[in-house]
């Protein structure tokens, strides 16, 4: 019996090979929308460089009358670093070039994250238009540090517009990265109706007495 | 009023109520007179306006004030100087309501109400008192008198360097002199120190020489006394209106009314005069019609004085680095307007566009003069409102603006010297150093009108601004004056 049985299941899986099944696992189904997906948690360059990113917390929108602006952490990541970080190069963060704003160079600058022990003390340059950080260990894959306490100043030199942060780590003239948040300055004036002119007149009147008591009479 | 006059001469004073106040945006009212001592009177008036601003990173606006008085039975008004200067000066109060601070020049011709503090939005203060040097008007003390306050906006344009020229190709323009060819480099000024025109590295310099239209002239030299911009300025916040210019006129003798008043039908224009009186029947539309003469008589009888076209590429582009070809609002993105809501009273707004002028050949509607700073709402972006970078607007597009060229010596010898807000017995400007008002040598126009392409309304256009003199009316010029502010005003 039980061979009996052996041979009908072997019997039967081939039937069912050789014709197609149609029980098989390409019809079973179950919860959910058959979809799903997964991506870079931050950009990567397609040109073979190095893999490196820079991303603030979330994007900033300011007016152009602010005094100043403190913005939200600002990260950089290496994942694929390929030797361009390196002990005595220095990573470069520079407000936007078509604006003439500057870093407060009066804040309080903070360097966490993983990598935080591999970059010296950070200081301004360019008058206010770059943070350096000074690299003092090669970043390794995954190396990431987060900058804290940046301000930005002299609001009313930017522009209308969407811009972003630039990462330097090469000695290239353009920015290596860009932020992938952007900086949003509105600049704003407000007007109404009417024009731009009042006048008054006063009765006509006598406004000089010269003391005492006197009565004006026409 | 005899009761009145018992109590206030019981008093030793006498209060004086406004008599008419002009539904504008801007809103004198409750001007009174009285006596403070035998040399001085207090000047007591409310002030209120939209959308005012002070932030003292950028700059603010201010009203510039001013008074005329009259002796009953005379046909003159006579200009009033104050007594003292400065921020605040003694006798002088602040009054009731906004915050604001009084700024009295060295000359005393009038004095500027700015938000104290940093804000915006509507300005309103009761009770500001100013204090009358009684000698300066020639009225008798004894008699009985009128008292006119004027008050014009104006905003701040602050110290510091910037830059002439956009880096585009506009006709004429202003560029270093280094340029041979091609788009023009930008030419940075600094200060106010004398500067060298010539077709060298470092100087001056503009893309058209010699005699033609659009030319900086000859090779030479600006006085350190021409104003080049450096300096912090007010300037009127828009070209002057049809019912302003209206009120000027309404303060002139009839002989000097006569001379300053176009009779012409101008496209748009509203002016008219009645047993002597002018009025507009669309006050709040700007003023066109008006000759360099009539624009000099009326800033120097409002105490200010015209503007040299650096100053006028400082007011539009502020210290923003230029972008080529750019309109007065820092891009190049500009649209025509088709038409017009509320036209013919002080709400006009303009159904679309930033700009009044011709877009690919295409003119506004209506073509003319739209009504003053029509572009700016309560949500404009600079863009839209067509705003300058320091909040002026209509200086691209709409009129004409006169401004003092840098080419011909008789815009090289300007002084930045204000009127005194007195003018010639016939209705001249007679201020020393001006360009003059008979054949305008000295005077060109910058900024383009309705009745121009885009191209004459980009800022660093130079086409009609050297080597062109016109001193006939048209109808595509207004006024805009400005005043250089006292050195130790902030922004």
């Amino acid at each position: 019996m039980q061979t009996k049985l052996v041979l009908i299941a072997l019997l039967f899986l081939a039937v069912n090979i050789a014709a197609g099944a149609e029980s098989d696992a390409r019809f079973f189904g179950g919860d959910g929308d058959g979809h799903g997906g997964a991506a870079l948690e931050h950009a990567r360059s397609l040109d073979g460089g190095p893999q490196v990113s820079l991303w603030s917390a979330s994007l900033r929108t300011f007016l152009w009358t602010d005094a100043d602006v403190a913005l939200e952490p600002v990260s950089i990541g290496a994942w694929e670093p390929l030797s361009m970080v390196t002990n005595g190069g220095v990573l470069k963060i520079c407000v936007p070039s078509s604006w003439q704003c500057r870093f407060d160079p009066d804040a309080v600058i903070a360097v966490g994250g993983v990598a935080a022990d591999k970059i010296g003390a950070p200081s301004f340059a360019t008058d206010g238009r770059a943070l350096l950080l000074p690299v003092s260990e090669d970043f390794a894959a995954g190396d990431v540090v987060t900058v804290t306490g940046l301000k930005i100043v002299d609001l009313h030199l930017c522009r209308a517009g969407t811009r972003w942060l630039e990462l330097f780590f090469t000695d290239g003239a353009v920015a290596d990265v860009y932020d992938e948040c952007w900086l949003q300055s509105r600049v704003l004036l407000f007007g109404g109706s009417y024009d731009h002119w009042g006048t008054a007149t006063s009765d006509p009147s006598v406004f000089y007495v010269p003391g005492g008591s006197i009565i004006s009479v026409r | 009023m005899t009761t009145k006059r018992i109590l206030a001469a019981v008093c030793g004073l006498l209060l004086v109520t406004a008599q008419d106040v002009d539904a504008n945006g801007l809103l004198v009212a409750n001007v009174t007179v009285r006596k403070r001592d035998a040399r001085t009177a207090y000047l007591t008036f409310d002030i209120s306006w939209e959308n005012s601003w002070r932030f003292t990173n950028v700059n603010h606006d201010a009203a510039w004030v001013f008074f005329k008085a009259r002796q009953e039975g005379q046909d003159e008004w006579h200009h009033v100087t104050l007594e003292g200067s400065g921020l605040n000066p003694p006798g002088y109060s602040n009054g009731v309501g906004t915050a604001v601070d009084l700024i009295v020049p060295d000359d005393r011709i009038g004095l500027f109400v700015r938000r104290a503090g940093q804000g915006a939005g509507r300005l309103a203060v009761t009770n500001v008192q100013a204090v009358w040097n009684i000698a300066s008007a020639n009225v008798a003390k004894m008699s009985l008198i009128q008292m006119r306050a004027q008050a014009l906006e104006m905003v701040y344009v602050a110290e510091g360097a910037f830059k002439v020229g956009s880096g585009g190709n506009e006709p004429g323009s202003l560029t270093d002199g280094s340029w041979t060819s091609g788009a023009t480099i930008p030419y940075r000024i600094a200060s106010e120190d004398e500067l060298t025109i010539a077709n060298t590295p470092g100087c001056l310099w503009g893309t058209i020489s010699g005699s033609a239209r659009g030319t900086i002239g000859t090779a030479g030299t600006l006085p350190a006394a021409f104003p080049k911009g450096y300096a912090a300025f007010y300037c009127m916040k828009d070209e002057a209106s049809q019912g302003q210019y209206a009120d000027f006129l309404n303060t002139l003798t009839a002989v000097q009314a006569t001379s300053r008043f176009s009779t012409s039908a101008w496209t748009r224009y509203t002016l008219s005069v009645s047993s002597g009186v002018h009025s507009a029947s669309v006050p709040d539309r700007t003023c066109n019609g008006l000759c360099y003469a009539d624009a000099a008589a009326f800033m120097d009888w409002a105490g200010l004085r015209p503007f040299t076209e650096l100053e006028f590429e400082k007011a539009c582009r502020g210290p923003l680095d230029p972008a080529p070809r750019e309109f007065a609002w820092g891009t190049t993105v500009i649209g025509r307007t088709t038409g017009i809501l509320n036209d013919s009273d002080g709400t006009a707004t303009a159904a679309d566009g930033n700009c009044n002028c011709k877009v690919g050949g295409v003119a506004s509607n209506p073509q003319g003069p739209f009504r003053v700073g029509i572009y700016a709402t309560a949500t404009s972006s600079r863009e839209q409102a067509g705003a300058s970078y320091w909040g002026i607007l209509g200086l691209s597009g709409n009129l004409w603006e006169y401004a003092v060229s840098v080419d011909a010596p008789a815009g090289r010898a300007f002084t930045g010297r204000h009127g005194d807000g007195k003018l010639t017995i016939d209705g001249y400007a007679d201020v020393s150093g001006w360009p003059s008002a008979t054949d305008a040598v000295g005077i060109g126009f910058r900024g383009g009108s309705y009745h121009d392409a885009e191209n004459c309304v980009r800022v660093s256009d130079r086409s009609w601004c050297g080597g062109y003199w016109d001193a006939k009316r048209t109808a595509f010029c207004s006024c805009r004056g400005v005043r250089t502010a006292p050195q130790w005003v902030e922004p």
